[in-house]
């Protein structure tokens, strides 16, 4: 009877596993018609056909490989990577920070990379003539600007870092500090825009509009050679955040080196943060929400989680992209102005529906 | 074997713990006693590297414990702690991960079937698809033993492991408990507030007093006298039912005034 009862239990569990597969099955095969939507909707449509024939190399209008290859297959894949790396880095944080709100945002990063963006605007970048064909994107040195936004945020991460080394990586450390420098860097940002031109404040402010149409296949490689490696790191130590989930001792008796991991989780996820940050502006909430979202659909075990927010967040961010192109057509929204639109009802809605847990 | 040597830990210059040292063969349960703050968590978690002691060795089987790595720490003891969060996590998924000191990163039928074993025997296979949030503090303490049993350490240490629970699941988990470590000769430290169900499931005593170790001993040796010196209030033992039943006799008794509160 033992037996029988060990068996139906998993028989249960099996299923319940596989619903789970299921679900990340149907996210990943969701982004195929998100992409194609992304690469036809805009401005100038292109017709479904020509984008799946440009796409697989075959004989397409030349007029189509332009724009798909060269216009909008650059900014999906810039908002897929950027979505699906801020998502499965701010699914890390609410794990090791053990807070609900943990997302590298919490931690100022972003704040650090405003301020290191508007400096190098007042430093250098502001110097440069704007130039004719690009207007106002023009009017700063965007590698000087991504170099100072990325160094600044990787400071931010970098002290709390040290200062959760020094005063032991307990999550309100890590939070309390971060929320002390991304308002140090706010104040010093505030301070830059008060001695600002108009010509430099519109640059300070333009960069701040998390948009993915900056992105050049260049960019796109170097998004691409941290995202990939950090988030297999974070898949990797699936277990070790359900570990900690259940309490620093419980997970250091369960062989987990708990400060170690929140240190070098909390660091990496900033890395991944910031790289996507200095390259395409700051796109706020897809990382506090998708992972929530994940969450209530499929439970908080990571082994699913971090790679359903992978795939939710590259998904969250195409179709908010596609939409930023097409709300108030033939003008283009930076897609952050977006995300934050669509993404504070839908968080909303979910904490009221979800009351009882 | 289990033996403890010369254990010192102190938090930040004030001292805890000093000279703690005792024995425990496999398959044997040993209760940490004492007053409230004496350091009974903190000697289980020394024995674990949880906390670092100052000096002093944990040998099981002539290897010492705190110069192991974590993870091969986590493969020879299991550790339950006094408190546990919850999160959006089934219960089967809970107890699994105490198969995390001996899988990979793939999970193996074997590892599943321990785990559906396990569940079946500690009565959870109602809750297995439950989240770990939706559960009462008696569910949750058993869901943390369970994973405790499916990580088959030789070691097993326990922190109040039936705090939350009522009175027939406290007596069920604990004869589980028992017959459990006596099959598989798991050396068990366990703490526990409750003198009557201490003594009842215990094999062996060690009683805390001003972080050092006052007196330690099979169960059938405590005295009325040794719970007084411990605890500081005067007690007698008597056995009921064949259960040894600790009485504690304040020299006032409070209950005179009781039915005039009542009254009123």
């Amino acid at each position: 009877m033992m037996l029988k009862a060990c068996d139906t239990n998993l028989g249960g569990y099996a299923l319940y596993i596989r619903r789970k597969a299921l679900v990340i099955a149907v996210l990943l095969l969701a982004l195929v018609p998100a992409l194609i939507a992304a690469l036809s909707l805009g401005a100038a449509a292109v017709p479904i056909k020509d984008v799946v024939l440009s796409l697989i190399g075959a004989d397409a209008p030349r007029r189509s490989d332009i724009i798909v290859w060269s216009i909008r297959l650059p900014q999906a894949v810039a908002a897929m990577l950027a979505g699906a790396g801020l998502a499965v880095s701010g699914a890390a944080m609410q794990s090791v920070l053990r807070n609900p709100l943990g997302s590298p945002f919490t931690l100022g990063i972003s704040h650090a990379a405003a301020f290191g963006a508007a400096l190098s605007v007042m430093a250098v970048g502001a110097m440069e003539i704007p130039s004719a064909e690009g207007g106002a994107v023009a009017v700063y040195n965007p590698v000087a600007v991504t170099l100072s936004a990325f160094g600044f945020s990787l400071l931010a991460a970098a002290l709390i870092t040290l200062i959760a080394r020094v005063r032991g990586a307990s999550p309100e450390v890590m939070v309390l500090t971060g929320v002390a420098l991304g308002s140090l860097f706010t104040a010093g940002t505030m301070f830059l825009q008060f001695f600002a031109d108009d010509v430099q404040l519109a640059a300070m402010v333009f960069w701040t509009f998390g948009d993915t149409a900056r992105a050049t296949w260049r960019d796109i490689g170097l998004i691409a050679a941290v995202t990939l490696p950090v988030s297999i790191y974070f898949i990797a130590q699936c277990w070790n955040y359900n570990a900690i989930d259940a309490g620093d001792e419980t997970a250091q008796g369960l062989g987990v080196r708990v400060e170690r991991l929140r240190l070098v989780s909390m660091f990496a996820a900033s890395l991944l943060t910031a790289v996507s940050i200095s390259f395409l502006g700051i796109i706020g909430f897809v990382g506090l929400v998708v992972p929530h979202m994940v969450r209530r659909v499929i439970g908080a075990d990571h082994r699913f989680l971090l790679p359903a927010s992978l795939i939710g967040g590259a998904l969250l961010l195409l179709v908010a992209d596609t939409a930023a192109r097409l709300v108030l057509s033939p003008n283009v929204l930076p897609v952050s102005v977006l995300t934050s639109f669509l993404g504070v009802p839908v968080f909303l809605w979910l904490i009221l529906r979800g009351g009882r847990h | 074997m289990l033996d403890v040597q010369d254990i010192h830990f102190a938090y930040r210059n004030r001292a805890i713990l000093n000279d703690i040292a005792f024995d425990l063969k496999p398959g044997r349960i040993l209760v940490i006693l004492g007053p409230n703050g004496v350091g009974k968590t903190t000697l289980l978690k020394c024995l674990n590297a949880i906390q670092k002691p100052k000096a002093g060795s944990v040998l099981l089987d002539s290897e010492n414990l705190l110069s192991l790595t974590p993870p091969q720490l986590a493969a020879k003891v299991g550790y339950v702690a006094q408190k546990s969060q919850t999160a959006r996590l089934t219960v089967f998924d809970a107890v699994l991960m105490g198969r995390k000191p001996h899988m990979g990163w793939r999970v193996k039928d074997h590892d599943l079937a321990i785990v559906g074993e396990t569940i079946a025997r500690l009565g959870l296979e109602a809750l297995s698809l439950r989240y770990l949030d939706e559960l009462s503090g008696g569910e949750l303490q058993k869901v943390s033993i369970a994973r405790a049993f499916v990580q088959q350490p030789r070691l097993l240490l326990l922190d109040e492991p039936t705090s939350a629970l009522d009175m027939r699941n406290q007596f069920e988990l604990l004869s589980l408990l028992f017959s459990v470590v006596r099959e598989r000769k798991t050396a068990t430290v366990v703490t526990m507030h409750d003198l009557n169900t201490a003594l009842r499931f215990a094999d062996e005593f060690l009683l805390l007093k001003d972080g050092r170790v006052l007196a330690r001993g099979a169960v059938e040796e405590i005295s009325p006298k040794l719970i007084e010196a411990t605890y500081d209030i005067p007690v007698s033992i008597h056995t009921i039912d064949g259960a040894p039943v600790v009485v504690p006799k304040p020299t006032e008794t409070p209950t005179a005034t009781r039915p005039t509160i009542l009254a009123e």
